[in-house]
């Protein structure tokens, strides 16, 4: 990951699950600034204790709360919520009303892929990644 | 050319009745399995069980780049990756749709959809007609809303009559452009005397309408 000049980074991970509560207290344990947003107050229990950032208990598709979680001064946002389609509309409002230049979602459905990358979305998909590591065993074993 | 309508209840057969009947091909997709039953009885559509929001889904549509594309469901959300999906991958140009959070109209609008209707919108511009009375019309929104021009007439009984202008204690956010008095127009600076039915044009920020009718009509 690209640093500012002071090293710290200012991430803004959206979904608490068991991806985003790993990947914010990662994050945060190595000194970057990590905001967190989930609907659901008690996704906040899946963050680890070396978590010191802040977190928004919130509907991130509503433009307040990512105006609330500062998505513009964002150096990389994570979007991670269950649902593609969500996925996709906390993107879109990030890029086009926040202007947010590093945008990284979760796609379940590999159909929906080109079209978060239309827009500029770097997409990583849970099941191509399933997929690729298994057809390697697959492919191994055959040989 | 077809007509495509997307999610939606009775919206959405109502909208399918009448343009069936004017003779246009229409196609109906729904995620509830028996309002699709009631659809395909009732209707002159072909009639599609599947969630739009699925790419698998829109390709049994053939869907043509002239076809019109309808967006009813009442999350965002779908409706904006389905309004996208038509778009991007079947290049689709002309696509209707709901919105239900005025936030998100904006964005859809970023997003090149042709039309874009909020429900949300349009009822809170009635219901704000029956707040405020006659004596405040909204007459033009710009910028989604974040100007407002406003006509108010100042009632009989307002006790801002005989002040002027610069003395009744208008809020900064707002500007009075002009003042109709018995046909005549007057262009306000502070020391103009207010009159009872007075029509005031004023430019303001929408958060203080009220403030701004408030002080001017009340007694």
């Amino acid at each position: 990951m690209k640093k500012s000049s002071n090293g710290n980074l200012y991430l803004v991970v959206i979904g608490c699950g068991k991806v985003g509560a790993n990947v914010a207290s990662k994050a945060s344990a190595i000194g970057h600034n990590v905001v967190v947003v989930d609907k659901d107050e008690k996704a906040f229990e899946n963050l680890s204790i070396e978590f010191t950032g802040f977190t928004i208990s919130g509907d991130a598709t509503e433009k307040d709360v990512l105006l609330e979680a500062k998505v513009d001064k964002a150096d990389y946002i994570f979007v991670l919520t269950e649902d593609d389609n969500t996925n996709f509309l906390i993107s879109m409002a990030c890029k086009y009303y926040f202007a947010a230049k590093n945008v990284i979602a979760r796609v379940y459905e590999p159909d929906n892929i080109k079209l978060f990358e239309e827009y500029n979305v770097k997409a990583i998909s849970p099941t191509l990644l399933a997929i690729e590591k298994l057809s390697d065993i697959v492919v191994g074993d055959e040989k | 050319m077809k007509v495509v309508i997307i999610g939606g209840e009775r919206i959405a057969y109502f909208l399918a009745k009448s343009f069936s009947s004017k003779g246009y091909r229409i196609y109906v997709v729904n995620k509830d399995a028996q309002l699709c039953e009631d659809f395909a009885r009732d209707l002159k559509a072909v009639v599609v069980h599947g969630d739009a929001s699925k790419r698998s889904v829109l390709e049994q549509l053939d869907i043509e780049e002239e076809d019109i594309i309808v967006v009813l469901t009442n999350k965002d959300k779908e409706n904006l990756i389905i309004t996208q999906l038509a778009r991007k991958i079947f290049g689709v140009k002309n696509i209707v749709t709901l919105v239900n959070n005025p936030d998100n109209i904006e964005l859809f609008k970023k997003l090149r959809i042709t039309a874009v209707v909020s429900t949300t919108t349009m009822l809170q511009r009635a219901l704000e007609n029956l707040l405020f009375g006659k004596e405040l019309e909204e007459f033009l929104s710009l910028e989604e809303g974040k100007l407002a021009f406003l006509k108010i007439e100042i009632p009989e009984n307002s006790k801002v009559i005989d002040q002027k202008l610069k003395d009744i204690g208008l809020p900064h956010d707002c500007v009075v452009g002009g003042i109709l008095r018995k046909g005549e127009v007057v262009i306000p600076h502070g020391d103009t005397i207010l009159k009872a039915g007075d029509k005031l044009f004023i430019v303001a920020v929408p958060t203080i309408q009220t403030e701004i009718a408030n002080l001017l009509t009340g007694e």
